[in-house]
């Protein structure tokens, strides 16, 4: 009984050893601890043995079997990885081989710059008003103090559509609008928006381009509010480190009027090609909103004062993306648009 | 606004440097245009005077000339100038000086000719004045002097830009004046004396103003006068200021100009028509159908508010702009009216802008030039012409005022400024700064009263003080402060709607263009649009720009082809673009009905062809997802219906319909048009109407409960003719309004010879699912009859 236990184990371990597939090793199993199993039947011989020998040789058998399962397991578990390995390998792949990349959407540079210079000013409590771009004479002249046949209405040569309604030069008649619409209370918004003039296309101009005019009226508002606003909108856009500097101008709807420069965002104000040595880049136009366009929006000039600003959006985006000609903006090569991450 | 340093520093008692003058003329708010060099430089340019004049004997065009450089010596210089005569003299480059266009004079061989210097031009020592004549120098002159030990020749020229309201600048007394107030310096006091002859100018011509929009007519005669060249002085400071010296009556009115900001002019007074004796001159405004000859020999047609001087007889000057032809000082001219006066800007400024004149004079005329000053101008040109010894003038001058300058008063307070500017300025502080600019001030404790100088046309408001406190003192000394808002800053709920809509045609991949707004008739010819098409119904302008830009897009679409074109003429073949942008529609109100609209295109593959797929091409149904996407993220359903518009490819085109109202369109572009346009690859355009969909976007997001249930799903596939949409069978589906119907899928449509001609089978997969408990298998297949039966019963669809 014993040889035989024995020559049992012996040859499962070879049919083991041998086992080339996960499938022959299932046989095994079968074959030998299976109801049917050669196992099985030699336990069911046990009767025919001397009851003192009984339980040494169930012992024995039992001991035999679990050394089979164990034995069993263990070779599948080899072969289930044999054959992983086989299959992963025919699996390989070249993990060098570009990525499918998902098509990704870009946004233009003009309204990435848009919304920086937008979220900016909405944290100073600035709200975002939009207009018309074809506007009447009196939206965008006459309520802002541009008197008729004045040389100062030249600068802005118009596209005219008849002669009350035209193409709007500026978005300053979104500040005229917004005061008819809000006086007597106070204002502080920003109007960016697309603004037309007569001009042929080159490098540097183009007759369709966008500005962000900012307006603030209220009581007892001083110049230096308006220096105030303007430092920490430059400081937010361009860097910590920047400083403004102002310089008297002229414009018709605002008295006194200033020009603003930044320190040049290449140099820091040391000078270079980008500020043409100036250490400085005029970004800004702004002052303190004349009397009269108040008066024309509703508010008393004697109560309150307004300040107004305005940029230009191409001038600013091609600072700071280093873009030397404004036909890119409106041309829309995807070569362009798709720098813009 | 060109100012020479030499000249500002004449005029006033500025001693600064250059450098200094010019780091600090800005922050007036005088804008330095450019800097630029005169002369060049301590070099051996000197005054020769010709000896004599030979011509040279292998070249007709050459002369010789033996010319005295005094203590350079003789120098034999060979010269192609037939203006330079014997004991002319002239400035001659020496060997060795390095000229303006950087070569170098040298001793030179003329076909056996020796040469030993040049006779040379404005441009060859440095100034931007074209001329090809030489320099040449009064006789009094030492000959072999230095160039720039006779005049200042090197000198620093600053263009100016000047704002549109400072016309009291183009001149160098008004300029100087606003420069000294930064430098604490004075102005010079200026000499108007001159030696009169015993005739009285009111003996030989009476003014009368018969317009009101002359406000001030002033005149002198000069008599016997003898037209020559202007001294050299004359001549290096207009040619600084870019003005062409001529002689000396004309350099005299045009100096005048550019030092007193004041225009003049000179008629010929003998050509003028005499009343009594005397010439009589009217200042009218033009008669109807009234003609004039100018200088530049043109016949003018004048309207009314064009101002003419006109004699007895007929008009002689049209004021402001341009003389007469017939009154014209030439070399013949004997006796002189000179003229200064003060016209209404708005006339001046009508008449040249109509017939496009626009000279120095107009230029200062429509910017409003100091009425006080009419008469000191022609003074002061009577000075120089006394100066200059060109004539004898007439003692006295005519001086008709009709309309006197009122002093300008502004009253004011220190708070009041300083509450402006923000700053703490005393009244003694402001009253310095205003009277550093020549206003006169009156200040009584905190209270001001100043009065403007009659230059300043620009001063009218009390704002307008401020400035002027706030720029001398200097803007960039007032210290920043902070006004908090009250308010927090948001953006409205079209801005949120819109910015969520860039956002979501980002994220299917499109990338934001931004056209022109431009349109126009070629564009809509080379889409091949009918006359009658609703594109070319746009906002037109009064005057186009170009063809192609010569109104409003009514609509994104011609943009976008543009556009497309663009690219894929470059060879940017696969495209996936969007644009949000304005377009307008004209109306019968004052102002066109402006809409934001968003339009998207895709052109060429999708993906191109890689090492694991073959290349997809974007179809209709790419496009037609986008803006599904648009629709499912704004929460709005939509339907589509089949269009004919002409610039879409016939079957592949449709309207988008949102609430009973047309959203948009969307199709195949026409291949015959993209051709028109060089576009290769299928294109696919479609836009819509922001304004409708934001209105019926839904925002307010309400949580609902997740199916805890496993879901169960049905595939059929039915056939049905062909004529049916699939739109039709969703619909039959979705009437039957089933509670536990979550989605229905198309996942394949077949046509062919296993099912009968003229039909079609469509295979669907339906998704059921249940909030409060498992689904059945008897609820499944309870629905999916009631759907088969609804197919079959509306559409006659077979289950297949």
């Amino acid at each position: 009984m014993q040889d035989q236990i024995n020559s049992i184990k012996e040859k499962v371990a070879t049919l083991i050893k041998n086992a080339v597939h996960s499938k022959e090793l299932e046989e095994i199993r079968i074959n030998f601890l299976g109801k049917k199993g050669e196992f099985t039947t030699l336990l069911k011989s046990l009767g025919s043995i001397s009851a003192e020998m009984r339980p040494k040789i169930g012992a024995m058998v039992n001991e035999a079997k679990a050394k089979i399962e164990k034995d069993l397991e263990k070779a599948v578990a080899d072969l289930k990885r044999k054959e992983l390995d086989l299959q992963f390998e025919k699996e390989k792949i070249d993990v060098t081989l570009p990525g499918r990349k998902p098509q990704i959407g870009t946004a233009h540079p003009l309204t990435i710059i848009q919304n920086e210079i937008e979220d900016i000013f909405l944290g100073l409590g600035f709200s975002i008003e939009e207009g018309p771009e074809i506007d009447t004479d009196f939206n965008t002249f006459q309520a802002l103090n541009f008197q008729d046949d004045h040389p100062a209405r030249d600068a802005q040569d118009t596209l005219y559509v008849n002669k009350d309604i035209l193409f709007r030069t500026h978005t300053s008649p979104v500040q005229a609008r917004t005061m008819q619409k809000m006086h007597p209370e106070p204002v502080r918004i920003i109007c960016p928006g697309r603004v037309f003039r007569r001009d042929a296309i080159d490098p540097t101009h183009s007759p369709q381009f966008h500005q962000i005019e900012g307006l603030l009226v209220d009581r007892d508002v001083k110049f230096s509010d308006l220096m105030g606003i303007l430092e920490i909108f430059a400081k937010k856009l361009f860097g910590n480190d920047r400083k403004i500097r102002l310089r008297p101008s002229f414009f018709p709807f605002t008295e006194p009027s200033a020009e603003v420069d930044v320190s040049c965002i290449f140099c820091n104000g040391k000078g270079c090609s980008f500020c043409k040595g100036s250490g400085w880049l005029e970004v800004l136009g702004s002052g303190a909103v004349h009397p009269n366009v108040l008066r024309m929006g509703g508010y008393d000039p004697e109560e309150f004062t307004g300040y107004a600003f305005g940029m230009g959006l191409e001038r600013i985006t091609e600072l700071i993306y280093q873009i030397n000609d404004i036909r890119y903006f409106f041309e829309n090569d995807v070569r362009f648009l798709k720098q813009f991450k | 606004m060109l100012v020479s340093l030499d000249w500002l520093r004449e005029i006033t008692t500025i001693k600064n440097t250059d450098e200094e003058i010019i780091e600090n003329i800005p922050q007036n708010g005088l804008e330095i245009e450019s800097v630029c060099k005169t002369g060049i430089g301590k070099q051996n340019v000197v005054v020769g005077e010709v000896l004599s004049k030979n011509n040279h004997p292998d070249n007709k065009k050459l002369f010789i000339a033996e010319v005295d450089c005094g203590k350079f010596g003789k120098k034999q210089i060979i010269t192609d100038l037939e203006c330079v005569k014997v004991s002319d003299k002239v400035l001659t480059a020496l060997d060795g000086v390095v000229l303006a266009d950087g070569k170098t004079v040298k001793c030179a061989d003329f076909k056996g000719v020796k040469s030993e210097g040049f006779f040379v031009s404005w441009e060859l020592i440095g100034f931007s004045f074209k001329s090809p004549d030489p320099i040449f120098i009064e006789a009094s002159v030492e000959n072999g002097t230095l160039y720039d030990d006779i005049l200042p020749f090197n000198d620093t020229l600053i263009d100016i830009e000047l704002t549109a309201n400072r016309g009291d600048c183009l001149g160098m007394k008004g300029i100087a004046t606003d420069i000294k107030a930064r430098f604490d310096a004075d102005l010079v006091p200026f000499d108007y004396n001159y030696e009169q002859c015993n005739v009285k100018v009111e003996d030989e011509v009476e003014v009368n103003i018969e317009t009101e929009d002359c406000f001030r007519y002033c005149g002198a005669v000069i008599k016997n006068v003898k037209i020559e060249p202007s001294p050299m002085w004359m001549q290096l400071r207009l040619v600084k200021a870019g003005i062409r010296p001529i002689n000396n009556i004309v350099d005299i009115t045009n100096y005048i100009l550019y030092e007193m900001n004041q225009p003049l002019h000179a008629f010929d007074y003998d050509k003028l028509s005499s009343v009594n004796g005397k010439k009589k001159i009217i200042v009218r405004n033009a008669l109807e159908n009234e003609k004039l000859t100018t200088l530049d020999r043109i016949e003018r047609d004048l309207i009314v508010s064009d101002i003419v001087i006109a004699d007895s007889e007929r008009g002689q000057c049209l004021a402001g702009v341009m003389g007469g032809e017939n009154s014209e000082v030439t070399d013949k001219t004997v006796n002189v009216f000179l003229e200064s006066a003060f016209f209404r800007p708005v006339n001046i400024r009508k008449t040249s802008r109509r017939l496009g004149l626009r000279s120095e004079a107009s230029y200062r005329y429509e910017r409003e030039i100091d009425r006080k000053n009419v008469d000191m101008a022609l003074r002061r040109a009577l000075y120089y012409f006394d100066k200059l010894k060109v004539g004898e003038i007439s003692s006295g001058i005519v001086d008709v005022y009709p309309q006197k300058y009122e002093d300008k008063i502004i009253k004011t307070s220190t708070s009041w400024i300083n509450g402006k500017l923000g700053t703490e300025l005393t009244s003694i502080e402001i009253k310095n700064i205003l009277e550093k600019l020549l206003f006169k001030v009156n200040s009584i404790d905190d209270e001001l009263e100043i009065t403007i100088p009659s230059a300043r046309n620009d001063i009218s408001i009390k704002e307008d003080i401020a400035e002027e406190v706030a720029r001398i003192y200097g803007y960039n000394k007032i210290k920043p402060t902070y006004y908090p808002s009250k308010t927090a800053g948001v953006r409205t709920a079209e801005q949120k709607n819109t910015k969520k809509l860039h956002a979501v045609m980002m994220n299917c991949g499109l990338s934001e263009i931004k056209n022109f707004s431009f349109v126009g008739k070629s564009l809509f010819d080379k889409m091949c649009l009918p006359e009658d098409h609703y594109f070319r119904k746009s906002v037109m302008l009064q005057v186009p720009l170009t063809e192609d830009w010569a109104g409003m897009r009514n609509s994104l679409i011609p943009g976008i082809i543009r556009t497309v074109a663009f690219n894929v003429t470059r060879q940017n073949k696969n495209l996936s673009l969007f644009e949000i942008g304005n377009i307008s529609v004209p109306s019968d109100e004052l102002l066109p009905y402006e809409y934001k609209y968003a339009g998207i295109a895709l052109a060429g593959n999708k993906s191109d062809k890689s090492f694991c797929e073959n290349a997809v091409k974007y179809d209709f149904y790419d496009l037609k997802g986008c803006f599904d996407t648009i629709f499912e993220q704004f929460n709005v359903k939509v339907s589509y219906k089949a269009i004919n518009e002409c610039f879409f490819q016939t079957y592949q085109q449709a309207e988008i319909i949102l609430d009973g109202k047309r959203i948009g369109c969307l199709g195949k572009l026409h291949p015959e048009i993209a051709k028109k346009f060089d576009i290769d690859v299928d294109t696919f355009i479609g836009e819509i109407d922001t304004s409708i969909l934001f209105a019926a976007a839904v925002n307010n997001i309400i949580f609902t409960e997740i199916p805890k249930f496993p879901s169960s799903e049905r595939d059929i596939a039915v056939v049905v003719k062909d004529d049916i949409l699939i739109d039709s069978i969703f619909s039959v589906i979705n009437d039957l309004n089933l509670p536990i119907l979550q989605n229905v899928k198309v996942f394949d449509i077949y046509k062919g010879d296993k099912v009968a001609k003229g039909h079609y089978s469509v295979a669907i997969k339906l998704l059921f699912n249940k909030i409060t408990s498992t689904l059945k298998d008897s609820e499944v297949e309870e629905a999916t009859n009631k759907i088969l039966e609804a197919l079959n019963s509306k559409l006659n669809a077979v289950l297949r």
